[in-house]
């Protein structure tokens, strides 16, 4: 393990993280709240603190960064940014315990969308900014932010990006990771400034237009409204956040390939059509539920039911209605969504789109070699065969993923939550949707959840948003010495 | 003849009449050492690709006219394919006998009708060979009997020998008549060996080295059409790599030679099998287990030609030689430019050249009774002017025509003669 490396780089990701700390102070200038001071403070100290470190240990010739630097540099980069990122909410008083605020961040940076604020209303333009802004900056991801914008991090680039960007087989769009990264920021800035002038032209004011494209293009799910996209009653703005919550829970390789006039390899995708397959059955199967259960009528069935498993499956969280009233296949289907997840290269959380694909198609063929035990099947995507490591390694995912669920689901109920919560609460933070069900349902949130247990969903959001090996492997007793 | 393998080419020299010159083929020194700069052709078969393809391109640059590479790895296979202009990197003909090999195989299996066949002046003309069976309509009848108006039966194997046919020779059961005519007419004749045309629906491949990865190459498109294929290979490597390349082929990891595997995976379910592992006496047993099993068609790949006698009995429904493909190919070019097309009987030492009559050519003019055609050769038909002739008698022959000629060996002399050839 190269600490050199590690801190150096690590400490560049703060002091960029404590540069971005500047924009809220703008917004809380801009409506006159007296809470800049905090925001300024904090900046100060975060970007100090970074810039110290990186002088410390500044870019020489030993700075390798192998896989195991790469990971280790994403999951301190990303703890670090959570805890910094926790002081404006404290030094504000918007939050008065770590735990809260370091909840609170997390959730935004890993875009999750849960939250402990009990009355979003309240709070300030700019704390209210800081939580929408630290899903963008997490929903693309903090360190592919850092590729872009820092000359010091491209040797070893590669593998700071694999460990961050979600997905088995993350794509290069371009041959140099520098320009891969700013490719992707690209498209990620064009989806903002397309949904904002899109919601704002259907009525929302400014402020509320661009937190919301915040929450949508990084599927975080932080919104200014107690009840959350409920407080619109407007089809279009709806329809306008379920179509920019869809194309963010789509690879952004995708994106890059129709942007430059090649619709190819959107047409022809696996991930894609399994994904817009998913999201069309489980819309049917929830409004004939509705329909046999509620009286939403028809359109706003339709409406209510695409918008919520849109919502969940790219695990956004937000909400237009209270699922939780909801009848129980439709709940259960939605829960079933929290653990599939967006596509791969995508902004969205939990499995992935991809993996589950992988999962099935491997499935089927160990089913089939039960019976033709002599037969040679390779999976494919794409027509493409996946390489038995990859599938292996999906396979591990998947384990490691809901081994992690159970064990903390486990400790949930030790804190003292019913099972439902448990799994709600356990399911929505390691998925980065959000809210969950019963206790930490829509019309909720996490505030009654334990200070342990708020520590422990804060580490499942980080695990779930670095796609678990990431930060897992860190606990492998060899991965600090020496190899 | 260079090689690195001194004892090998001490017997060579021994038993043949060239010389040899001890080193590496690819290097520019022995090149030169052999004289490879006034030579009108350069052959390089060594089994590395690479080296028969550096050997060509040093020999080219040295001042060799004409140059021949063995290549068998797919990934140049498709280069050749791609270099539009026929040479590829001072290789001026490349042979691959396994793709040849797969080639000829892919049409065995495709067409029930006939055992063995080719196409010459670009797919007029068809050779075809038919093993006579005791019921067959043409058994025990004379050659001048027949009533053949598109077709010219040019040679008759019998044990083991080739007969020239003559107006009075007794077809017999048991003989492989070969029959050179338009494309497509022979089976209108009624001269079917008895065999059923039998719509294909699973086609197995036992074996999955170079030759089975060429023909499932060949076969594959027949997926689209319903047919299943099936690949049985020993090696697990192998087979992942073949399942990786051809999504519709269903592979199976197992011995081709083992019983219970061909049992187990419904082997002689299939309606055709060709069978190409690495050993011939494997491929010989397999194919005819297969046989005895109930496969209406069974094609066997062979290495060696000395087995070739002695599977008439077994019933197998064609053999391919991969050598004797490659063969055909250079010999072609050594006979010159006049020859168009040339294929190689497997059995004995017979040829069947297109020859392109030149302005000047000794056998144009006079009718075909007086030319005085050597005895161990037979022209079959003449291609004018796009339309197929059967020659009579009286029939001249005209230059700019493409002469189909038979001949055995002993005949090769006087044949190349008659038509200017090398």
């Amino acid at each position: 393990m190269n600490v050199r490396s590690v801190v150096g780089s690590v400490s560049r990701i703060v002091a960029v993280f404590g540069a971005l700390m500047l924009a809220p102070v703008a917004v809380s200038l801009v409506f006159g709240e007296s809470d800049w001071r905090a925001f300024l403070i904090s900046s100060m100290v975060t970007a100090a603190i970074g810039v110290v470190g990186a002088l410390l240990a500044p870019p020489g010739t030993d700075q390798r960064i192998g896989n195991r630097e790469g990971m280790a540099i994403t999951a301190l980069g990303w703890t670090a940014c959570a805890l910094f990122g926790a002081l404006p909410f404290l030094l504000a008083g918007s939050l008065r315990t770590p735990a809260d605020a370091v909840f609170e961040t997390m959730s935004g940076l890993t875009t999750t969308g849960a939250t402990v604020l009990a009355d979003v209303e309240a709070q300030s333009h700019a704390i209210l900014f800081w939580r929408s802004f630290l899903h963008w900056l997490g929903g693309m991801g903090i360190v592919v932010l850092s590729i872009a914008l820092l000359p010091g991090l491209q040797v070893g680039g590669s593998q700071l990006f694999r460990a961050e960007v979600p997905g088995p087989l993350p794509d290069r769009l371009e041959p140099r990771i520098r320009e891969t990264a700013r490719r992707l920021w690209g498209i990620y800035i064009l989806l903002t400034v397309g949904q904002t002038v899109l919601l704002r032209l259907f009525g929302m004011s400014l402020f509320d237009a661009v937190t919301h494209t915040f929450g949508t293009v990084a599927t975080g799910g932080f919104s200014t409204a107690n009840k959350s996209l409920e407080a619109w009653n407007s089809p279009a703005i709806h329809l306008t956040v379920t179509a920019f919550m869809f194309l963010a829970g789509m690879s952004f390789t995708l994106h890059y390939r129709a942007l430059r006039g090649d619709l190819q390899p959107m047409s022809k995708d696996d991930e894609l059509k399994t994904y817009a397959g998913i999201v069309l059955a489980a819309i049917a199967l929830i409004s004939l539920d509705l329909l046999a259960h509620s009286s939403y009528g028809l359109w706003n069935t339709l409406r209510h039911s695409a918008f919520q498993v849109v919502s969940v499956i790219t695990t956004t969280g937000f909400t237009t209605v209270n699922y939780d009233v909801w009848p129980p296949l439709s709940r259960a289907i939605l829960l079933l969504l929290m653990f599939v997840g967006g596509s791969a290269g995508s902004t969205g959380g939990a499995i992935k789109v991809v993996r589950v694909n992988v999962l099935a198609k491997h499935s089927i063929r160990e089913l089939k070699r039960a019976v033709y035990p002599r037969r040679v099947t390779v999976i494919r995507l794409n027509g493409k065969a996946v390489p038995e490591e990859v599938s292996s390694a999906v396979l591990a995912f998947v384990i490691l993923y809901l081994s992690v669920f159970l064990l903390a689901m486990l400790a949930m109920s030790a804190m003292g939550l019913d099972f439902v919560s448990a799994v709600g609460a356990v399911a929505a933070t390691l998925g980065n949707i959000g809210p969950g069900f019963g206790l930490v349902g829509p019309a909720c949130n996490y505030s009654a959840v334990p200070a342990m247990g708020k520590w422990l969903l804060s580490f499942c959001m980080l695990v779930g948003r670095l796609e678990v090996y990431t930060v897992l492997s860190m606990l492998v007793p060899g991965f600090w010495r020496r190899p | 003849m260079i090689d690195r393998a001194a004892g090998r080419l001490s017997e060579i020299e021994r038993n043949l009449d060239v010389m040899a010159i001890h080193g590496n083929g690819a290097s520019l020194r022995v090149l030169e050492r052999a004289g490879v700069s006034g030579a009108s052709l350069v052959i390089a078969v060594t089994d590395l690709d690479e080296v028969n393809m550096l050997a060509c391109m040093l020999a080219k640059q040295a001042g060799a006219h004409t140059t021949i590479a063995r290549v068998r790895d797919p990934d140049y296979d498709t280069d050749l394919a791609l270099a539009s202009d026929g040479t590829y990197a001072g290789v001026d003909v490349t042979i691959n006998p396994d793709h040849q090999a797969a080639v000829d195989i892919a049409r065995l299996i495709k067409n029930p009708d006939s055992s063995e066949f080719d196409y010459l002046a670009g797919g007029k003309v068809q050779i075809l060979s038919y093993t006579v069976e005791p019921d067959s309509p043409v058994a025990h009848t004379r050659v001048r009997e027949l009533d053949i108006a598109t077709a010219t039966l040019v040679a008759i194997l019998r044990n083991g020998d080739v007969l020239i046919p003559r107006g009075d020779t007794d077809i017999l059961p048991g003989d492989k008549v070969f029959v050179v005519g338009r494309r497509g007419v022979p089976s209108v004749f009624g001269w079917r060996a008895g065999r059923e045309a039998t719509r294909l629906r699973t086609v197995s491949i036992m074996g999955g080295s170079s030759i089975g990865y060429y023909l499932a190459r060949a076969v594959e498109p027949l997926a689209a059409h319903g047919v299943q294929l099936k690949l049985f290979e020993k090696d697990g490597e192998r087979c992942r790599t073949l399942a990786e390349a051809f999504p519709r082929l269903t592979v199976i990891q197992g011995d081709p030679s083992n019983l219970e595997v061909l049992q187990d995976e419904n082997a002689e379910g299939s309606d055709a099998v060709a069978v190409v592992g690495d050993s011939d006496q494997s491929n010989l047993l397999t194919g005819y287990l297969l046989k005895r099993m109930g496969v209406p068609r069974v094609v066997v790949s062979l290495k060696r030609t000395e087995y070739l006698p002695f599977t008439g009995p077994m019933d197998l429904d064609g053999t391919v030689v991969p050598r004797v493909s490659a063969a055909a190919a250079i010999l072609k070019i050594i006979r010159g430019d006049r020859v168009l097309s040339l294929a190689l009987l497997k059995e004995a030492r017979a040829e069947v050249l297109e020859v392109l009559a030149s302005e000047d050519c000794p056998a144009c003019g006079i009718p075909l009774r007086d030319l005085g055609v050597p005895t161990g050769a037979v022209i079959g038909v003449l291609v004018r002017g796009g339309h197929v002739i059967v020659p009579r008698g009286d029939t001249r022959i005209l230059p700019g025509d493409h002469v189909i000629v038979f001949m055995v060996e002993s005949s090769r002399e006087d044949t190349a003669r008659l038509f200017e050839l090398r």
